[in-house]
């Protein structure tokens, strides 16, 4: 059987960031890859957040595929058929760096990273999909894509292979994947002219648009519905617990969520005129810091989604820690080659690096984000029915004295919900949520 | 057999059908399927969520037995999870085969 140094389950974001490292410091890496190509299986919103990115390399803004950068974000709450937003246009997120946010699409984005492993010196295996590890005693040796011929034997493998962790499994780093460690996604590309875009949405040269709605977006689910501009489509979809989903029984599939999301009459103009190309689904980890998988065992790590690292919060990171959690990996097998043992005991200093580091930081600060909405999901029912109908009252054009319109409102909330209860509800959010 | 099959035309507000959209999709089908259903396990599920969860709607129920249309799947991987009586054994489909997502 073949031998390699190190075996890269997944060319996604941490799986080549991972492989680029360890190329880059001399190790001989190979990268397998169950799509067509690099990217081939991936979807994401998405905002490809690049500090990592750019550091590693600084032809980045010129050189790779970024769609657009993010000069403006909404966060929306829809209730009904009705709107309130907060809008922001800051000049810093409009000049370089341009706050490290750019809209991609995943196939170009991952063959860019692809290519830069592979000028590194990593070699990458397309079209093989790995069905399980290889042991020795209790040492995971190789890799196996079930066929007796196909298999590969390295020192360490890092398992990079995403949401729906089969392997890791397998391998008994956790559980069987439970609903309420996952959230699914699906999202439409739909294409419209550039001046279209630019003009329907403000936009100057590559300048983009990200925008999150919540509240009716998804149905009152834990989720949220999002738009966000590429050069001459649009990203259009919608994202929300599986937990949730199951127990709210609903009888309306994750399409007609979308569905209903693209007719909303805040929603469809902007879409207006535009044509389908494609239609995608993928799954989102909400594992959480207190649920994370064991990271290491003897000749394995695990990076990325596949580690749960996404923060589940409104910040939507999860490109950066995969890529973070990829380059800690390739440093802890780099330090493990040095003293030749790739046992647990040494590859342990993997999860210290990620302890001290943003990765799990923010993981542990975002914690009860998921678990707190779940309780209180009038936050993103009630409320935002409730304060669209407070502003609509508040604004009428009537012949009433403001006074008496002030009076009737403050009546009409106080007849509808206790103060103690938003002001408990309120003081949650800013603990648990922001 | 690579199935590419471009774009139809039409805009969104003239709401595509499922199979509109997966009829967009490019896929490469395998001749063996990667999902497997054992419906002995299934006469105890009440909520039947496979057939709800699933955003290529790949499950459907036949004389009251459980059956997963593979071709149709986007590889999510949400019916594997929300099915808790464990009766859905899915695998990646074989290397190469598949959905390729164009615009992901
Ligand atoms: C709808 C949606 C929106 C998102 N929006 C954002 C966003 O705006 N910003 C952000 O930062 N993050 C976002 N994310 C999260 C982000 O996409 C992930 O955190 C990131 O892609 C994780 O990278 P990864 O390399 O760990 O895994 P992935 O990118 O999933 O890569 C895994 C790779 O492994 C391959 N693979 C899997 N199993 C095998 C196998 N057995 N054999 C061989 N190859 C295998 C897959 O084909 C894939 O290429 C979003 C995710 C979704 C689904
Ligand atoms: S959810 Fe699982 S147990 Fe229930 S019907 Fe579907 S496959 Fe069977
Ligand atoms: S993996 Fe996703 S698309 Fe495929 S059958 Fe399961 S739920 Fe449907």
């Amino acid at each position: 059987m073949d031998k390699v140094e190190v075996i890269i389950v997944g060319a996604g974001p941490s799986g080549l960031t991972c492989a680029y490292t360890l190329a880059k410091a001399g190790v001989e890496v190979v990268v397998i890859e169950r799509g067509e190509y690099p990217g081939a299986k991936n979807m994401f919103g998405g905002i490809f957040f690049s500090s990592i990115m750019s550091k590693i390399f600084p032809d980045f803004f010129a050189d790779a595929p970024w769609e657009r950068f993010v000069g403006k974000r909404k966060f929306s709450l829809l209730a009904g058929n009705s709107e309130m937003a907060f809008d922001f246009t800051p000049s810093a997120f409009n000049e370089p760096p341009y706050n490290h946010s750019f809209m991609a699409r995943r196939g170009s984005m991952d063959q860019w990273l692809a290519k830069k492993a592979e000028a590194a010196g990593a070699s990458i295996i397309n079209n093989y999909c790995v069905s399980d590890f290889l042991y020795e005693h209790d040492k995971v040796v190789g890799i196996t894509s079930g066929g007796d011929h196909d298999t590969l034997l390295a020192d360490v493998i890092v398992c990079a292979e995403g949401a729906n962790s089969l392997l890791s499994e397998k391998a008994r780093l956790r559980k069987k994947i439970m609903a309420g460690r996952r959230s699914i996604a699906v999202k439409e590309n739909i294409r419209l002219p550039r001046a279209v875009i630019e003009d329907r949405f403000g936009l100057t040269g590559r300048q983009g648009a990200a925008y999150e709605y919540f509240g009716a977006s998804v149905q009152g689910l834990l989720g949220n519905g999002f738009i966000y501009t590429n050069q001459d489509s649009l990203s259009v979809g919608v994202g929300f617990s599986l937990s949730d989903f199951t127990k709210t029984q609903t009888d309306k599939n994750p399409n007609d969520i979308l569905d209903e999301f693209k007719s909303h009459p805040v929603i469809a103009p902007l879409l207006r005129g535009g044509e389908t190309m494609e239609y995608m689904a993928h799954m989102i980890p909400s594992d959480g810091y207190d649920y994370l998988p064991k990271l290491y065992r003897d000749g394995l790590l695990v990076v990325g989604d596949a580690a749960g690292l996404l923060n589940t919060s409104f910040f939507h990171e999860g490109v950066n820690l995969a890529m973070a959690s990829g380059i800690f990996a390739a440093e802890t097998v780099i330090a493990a080659r040095e003293q030749k043992d790739f046992s647990a005991d040494t590859l342990e200093f993997y999860e210290e690096k990620l302890k001290k580091s943003f990765v799990l930081q923010d993981l542990k600060n975002c914690k009860n984000f998921l678990s707190f909405l779940h309780k209180h999901k009038s936050l993103i029912n009630d409320y935002p029915v409730l304060l669209n109908n407070v502003l609509v009252d508040y604004f009428q054009v009537c012949e009433k004295p403001k006074i008496q319109i002030k009076k009737e409102i403050f009546q009409r909330v106080k007849k509808n919900v206790k103060f103690t209860r938003v002001a408990w509800d309120m003081w949650g959010a800013w603990s648990n949520l922001i | 057999m690579t199935n590419n099959k471009k774009t139809a035309l039409h805009s969104p507000e003239k709401q595509l059908t499922l199979e509109d959209k997966l009829f967009l999709v490019k896929t490469k089908k395998d001749t063996v399927s990667h999902i497997k259903v054992n419906s002995k396990m299934c006469k105890h599920c009440a909520s039947k969520m496979c057939l709800i969860v699933c955003p290529a709607k790949t499950y459907e129920e036949r004389k009251g037995v459980i059956e997963a249309n593979y071709e149709n799947c986007l590889e999510c991987g949400s019916c594997r999870v929300i099915c808790t009586d464990g009766a859905i054994e899915w695998e990646n489909p074989r290397g190469g085969f598949g959905v390729t997502f164009i615009n992901g």
